[in-house]
């Protein structure tokens, strides 16, 4: 069950992120007791990494290529379990990859005032990747932007490769070898 | 799934841009489902009484509310007052709610049938939430999503397939009232202006 913070002043959120981010990258800045503290060693998140956005900002990434990169475009959320249990293995693209090959964007569909649980989520998951929360409220005016053949449902994966003009969409839960099979074949 | 040609979805992406843009030509694990115009299968599902449920059993329906939803998804739950509400105003009109928990309760125990019955319990379900446990119905609707919604007519033609309306997370903001639409389409004998939407929500759990 959702229970949405209620009437969180984004600018207020904002101001809390960017002082965070400027004081400590590795402050814990919800002082929320140590579930989401780094040790030496763990890499921090960059907390100006999360951005709340609209559509058009998503899709002019989807659809811009100004490399050759593969890009691993994961759509969740945090009240998804099948997300969760992918988001590591996606995050640790990372490392899997030549980062100047692939790319992993995680686009959260929280609802905007949620961030502060997307990024405890993040803290604890400890994942490094770039995450956009999607702050749209009508799913029609996007869902079949990102892919005609999305019927929603969450999770979410789309792969690009804009400069050879490739696109995979997967709709539904993977595994990680599912997914690495999926990226070679932008690759190859 | 399997190695598809992406030459292929490219020229089906375009031909079917190009045709309607309604089309369903995914290729999806769930093959089949309904669009739009086709005439729904009736069932035979388990109610939380204990009873069975058919379509049949409803001898002055108008119509139909079919919902696949469930206890445990979060877009459901943001969801449930609403189709309480449905079933509220548009029961005695003779479009009642038929709910269908289409998830399998080994992958998602929270919707279990023993925990349909608390929730219809607490909730104060007046309408039948029913379990479809092979997920053949769910299979044969296409539903994807909970929750997913398909308004019928009164001899089970599909007018309707999506959500309930354009904002889940916050009822009185939402401006476009998909499924009343379609009921009072149904009403005056005409076919819904829109009949097909998308929703974001949770996937269905399907058996392994």
């Amino acid at each position: 069950m959702i229970k949405p913070m209620k009437n969180v002043n984004l600018v207020v959120v904002f101001s809390i992120l960017t002082f965070a981010a400027c004081t400590s990258s590795d402050g814990d800045y919800q002082g929320s007791g140590t579930a989401g503290k780094h040790v030496v060693g763990d890499t921090a998140r960059d907390f100006q990494s999360e951005k709340v956005i609209k559509f058009p900002e998503l899709q002019e990434y989807i659809t811009t290529s100004t490399d050759d990169k593969v890009k691993v475009i994961n759509f969740w959320a945090t009240w998804c379990a099948p997300c969760i249990k992918e988001l590591p293995f996606i995050d640790s693209l990372r490392y899997t990859y030549d980062p100047d090959k692939v790319e992993v964007l995680l686009v959260s569909l929280d609802f905007p005032d949620q961030l502060s649980k997307v990024n405890k989520l993040l803290q604890r998951k400890k994942l490094s990747s770039t995450v956009w929360l999607l702050d749209e409220s009508d799913p029609n005016l996007y869902i079949d932007k990102v892919d005609p053949s999305w019927t929603g449902a969450l999770p979410a994966t789309l792969l690009v490769r804009n400069s050879t003009d490739q696109r995979i969409f997967l709709g539904k839960e993977l595994t990680k070898a599912e997914l690495e099979t999926h990226i070679n074949k932008l690759l190859n | 799934m399997k190695y598809v040609n992406l030459v292929v979805i490219f020229s089906l992406l375009t031909f079917f841009a190009c045709t309607s843009s309604d089309s369903d030509y995914q290729v999806s694990d769930i093959p089949g489902g309904y669009m739009p115009g086709d005439t729904a299968r009736d069932f035979q599902l388990k109610n939380v009484n204990g009873k069975m449920v058919s379509l049949a059993n409803y001898e002055n329906a108008k119509g139909y509310i079919v919902i696949f939803t469930c206890n445990t998804c979060p877009y459901a739950a943001m969801y449930e007052e609403r189709i309480i509400e449905l079933h509220k105003k548009f029961a005695d009109k003779g479009y009642p709610v038929i709910a269908i928990n289409p998830n399998d309760e080994s992958e998602e125990p929270g919707d279990s049938y023993d925990e349909m019955i608390v929730q219809a319990k607490e909730k104060g379900y007046r309408f039948p939430y029913v379990q479809d446990k092979t997920q053949e119905i769910t299979k044969a609707y296409g539903a994807t999503n909970t929750p997913h919604v398909y308004v019928l007519n009164k001899d089970r033609k599909v007018v309707y397939i999506g959500s309930i309306d354009n904002n889940a997370r916050d009822a009185e903001s939402a401006d476009k009232f998909y499924v009343e639409d379609a009921i009072k389409a149904l009403e005056n004998n005409k076919t819904p202006e829109i009949s097909k939407t998308k929703a974001i929500g949770c996937t269905i759990k399907w058996a392994s």
